[in-house]
């Protein structure tokens, strides 16, 4: 795929020197185009803006706030492995739920607050995330792919049988304290507002460490990541393992807000859908791209969601399900044509892409 | 646990196994050729499935006969698929193509869904209604049926794939695509062709499976979770190895079916699944050793 470079910086490169070292600089001088600040300044101007909108917006927008604040955390934690390191995991929904109903199972038992529940969750995730990570990740990346799309449908099995944890019926979760609904909301709003600050920097700093370059390097070539002594199978699982638990922590708190979890709506397909498509279009090898994305997918969601049953398309009534049918054909797009997200299309790649 | 149940639960399973072996080996085809991970292989399967339904319940045509139509569509589907999206990907990485097929499967899922709502559905099998009494052990005629045809239809692929020419150019691509091109083989059209053949046996793995079970358009990925189990155990050898490995699974369902209650044999089959992966450690080496 070698794209002609548009300012053609190639005259670093004297015939005597290694040529393919040459293009690397050049190919290198054309990424640093774009200052280094810019993305880091554009995630902050995002955060600063969503920092007062809990006081001062209504409470539905409020509420669907919070929606792309969680969806920012799972699809950052998700990002870590399916992203950078190109494992992509359909199974978002089980750490997630994981995380869910250890909380509500805490909650309805022992009357645990939020607080209390978060730590139990992300280890309960954690623990998953080693037995599911340890099966699999030594396989190559499509074998993981389908065992964890899979996985959901097992943990749903699992869940409904379980009598502990309310089986099919589900479980209720209680917020202790006195809230207005206005109250619940903005104190969940702030809370999934920490979470997301806190899952973006982790992201952050993995992209800008050793393990994030190491976890590029698999999903670049696998094979030659081995041999230059990348410990893939480990980092591969850490990768997975810390992406769970910050699932496990979203989804502790997603218990608390929506006080009500059962197995079908828990761990249904959707949700993985919904955090593959929100790193897919936001750009899957960025920190930025999952919290662009998560604020691309939840308004296009809304939208659709209320612009759909109002449309009247000569006497049928349009079924919900279109709203699926959307997400698909975008996810179908941005694979073929946008593969670097929308992130992507602005910090374009200059210069040539060098493969030696 | 009679010796008469434990006869009945082997005929039932070694049956059931062979459509088993039928739901797999479009994904194994798919997967040992073309190196393109179908995830939309289950959303085919039910989607293929549904279709069959609706021509032989909805409008009463032959259940046998009407196999052949919803194959063939698959195969044009397949056809299409291919020209627009599999061929651009192809040579890009896995996870492109795998972001791609389950973009495909949520859309053909959804159409499934808008079509046929989520209610269960069970074909209406007119003469294939009945059942065979072989002494103690009874057997339904459809579970016959499906598992002769799907016999067949693997034994056939097996001869074409491994006698005729044309069988020899798409192993030959399975092993090396690049030397398959020099040695004067038209792998574009080779590959679109396997593609739609794999499609099409998607297709055929949904109409047999109507025959022995209800289907539901949210449920296809519990049969995704079984076709990849007959993969992963029968490896992506040969056509023969997916059967046996399909009645292998079979078996295994009922017999363990017998022993503990109906929910559970999910998971004694997912706990095989991880097993195998764990014991077949399918790492980077096998890519090699490749053939089909």
């Amino acid at each position: 795929m070698a794209r002609t470079s548009e300012s053609s910086p190639q005259k670093g490169a004297a015939p005597t020197d290694d040529i393919a070292l040459g293009q690397a600089r050049a190919s290198s001088a054309g990424v640093r185009r774009a200052p280094w600040w810019l993305t880091p300044l554009i995630g902050l101007v995002i955060f600063a803006c969503f920092a007062p909108l809990g006081f001062t917006l209504g409470l539905g927008v409020v509420t669907t706030l919070t929606t792309v604040l969680m969806y920012t955390v799972i699809a950052q934690g998700w990002n870590l492995l399916g992203g950078y390191g190109g494992y992509l995991n359909f199974g978002a929904a089980v750490f997630f739920g994981a995380g869910a109903y250890t909380a509500g199972y805490l909650n309805s038992e022992f009357g645990w607050n939020v607080w209390q529940t978060m730590i139990p969750a992300a280890v309960a995730a954690l623990v998953v995330s080693v037995i599911v990570g340890y099966a699999t990740l030594r396989l190559r990346s499509h074998y993981f792919a389908i065992f964890t799309l899979v996985l959901t449908f097992l943990a749903m099995v699992v869940v409904k049988n379980w009598p502990a944890l309310g089986g099919a019926v589900g479980l209720f979760v209680d917020v202790e304290g006195d809230f207005n609904s206005r109250g619940l909301a903005q104190y969940f709003y702030y809370l999934m507002f920490g979470l997301a600050v806190l899952a973006t920097l982790v992201a952050y700093f993995v992209e800008h460490s050793n393990f994030g370059y190491a976890l590029r390097a698999i999903s670049e070539d696998e094979p030659a990541a081995q041999v230059l002594g990348v410990k893939t199978t480990s980092v591969k699982l850490q990768a997975l393992v810390l992406g769970a638990a910050i699932g496990g922590l979203a989804g502790a708190v997603y218990a608390f807000m929506t006080g009500y979890i059962e197995p079908t709506g828990t761990f249904s397909l959707d949700l993985a859908l919904d955090i593959v498509l929100v790193c897919v279009i936001g750009g899957m090898r960025s920190w930025l791209g999952p919290l662009v994305g998560s604020i691309i997918v939840v308004t296009l969601e809304q939208w659709l969601r209320i612009i759909v049953p109002k449309l009247d398309l000569f006497g049928f009534s349009i079924p919900s399900e279109t709203n699926r049918l959307v997400l698909g054909i975008l996810l179908l797009v941005f694979a073929l044509f946008i593969r670097r997200g929308v992130v992507g299309l602005f910090s374009r790649r200059r210069g040539r892409v060098v493969s030696v | 646990m009679t010796f008469i149940d434990l006869l009945q639960s082997l005929v039932n399973g070694a049956l059931l196994g062979g459509v088993y072996g039928g739901l797999a080996v479009g994904l194994s085809l798919l997967l040992g050729v073309l190196r393109i991970v179908n995830l939309a292989h289950s959303a085919v399967l039910m989607f293929s499935g549904l279709l069959y339904w609706q021509l032989v319940s909805g409008y009463g045509f032959d259940p046998l006969l009407m196999i052949i139509p919803v194959v063939a569509i698959a195969y044009f589907f397949g056809l299409g698929v291919h020209r627009g999206i599999a061929q651009y990907i192809a040579r890009e990485s896995d996870t492109t193509v795998i972001l791609a097929f389950f973009g495909l499967m949520v859309i053909l899922e959804s159409i499934a869904i808008m079509i046929w709502k989520t209610d269960p559905r069970t074909l209406n099998l007119g003469y294939l209604d009945g059942v065979v009494d072989l002494g103690p052990i009874n057997i339904p005629i459809s579970r016959i049926v499906a598992a002769v045809i799907t016999f067949a239809v693997l034994i056939a692929l097996h001869i074409f794939l491994t006698r005729t020419l044309t069988g020899s150019a798409i192993r030959g691509m399975a092993q090396n695509r690049d030397v398959a091109e020099m040695a004067g083989i038209n792998v574009n059209k080779l590959s679109r062709r396997v593609f739609a053949v794999g499609i099409a046996l998607a297709a055929f793995g949904g109409t047999v499976l109507g025959l022995v079970s209800t289907l539901a358009p949210q449920e296809h990925m519990r049969w995704l979770a079984w076709a990849f189990l007959v993969v992963i155990l029968g490896g992506l050898g040969s056509v023969m190895r997916t059967l046996v490995a399909g009645v292998a699974v079979g078996i295994f369902e009922t017999v363990v079916g017998l022993l503990i209650p109906f929910q559970f044999t999910y998971l004694a089959l997912y706990a095989l699944l991880a097993v195998v992966l764990l014991i077949r450690n399918e790492g980077l080496g096998s890519i090699k050793q490749r053939t089909l």
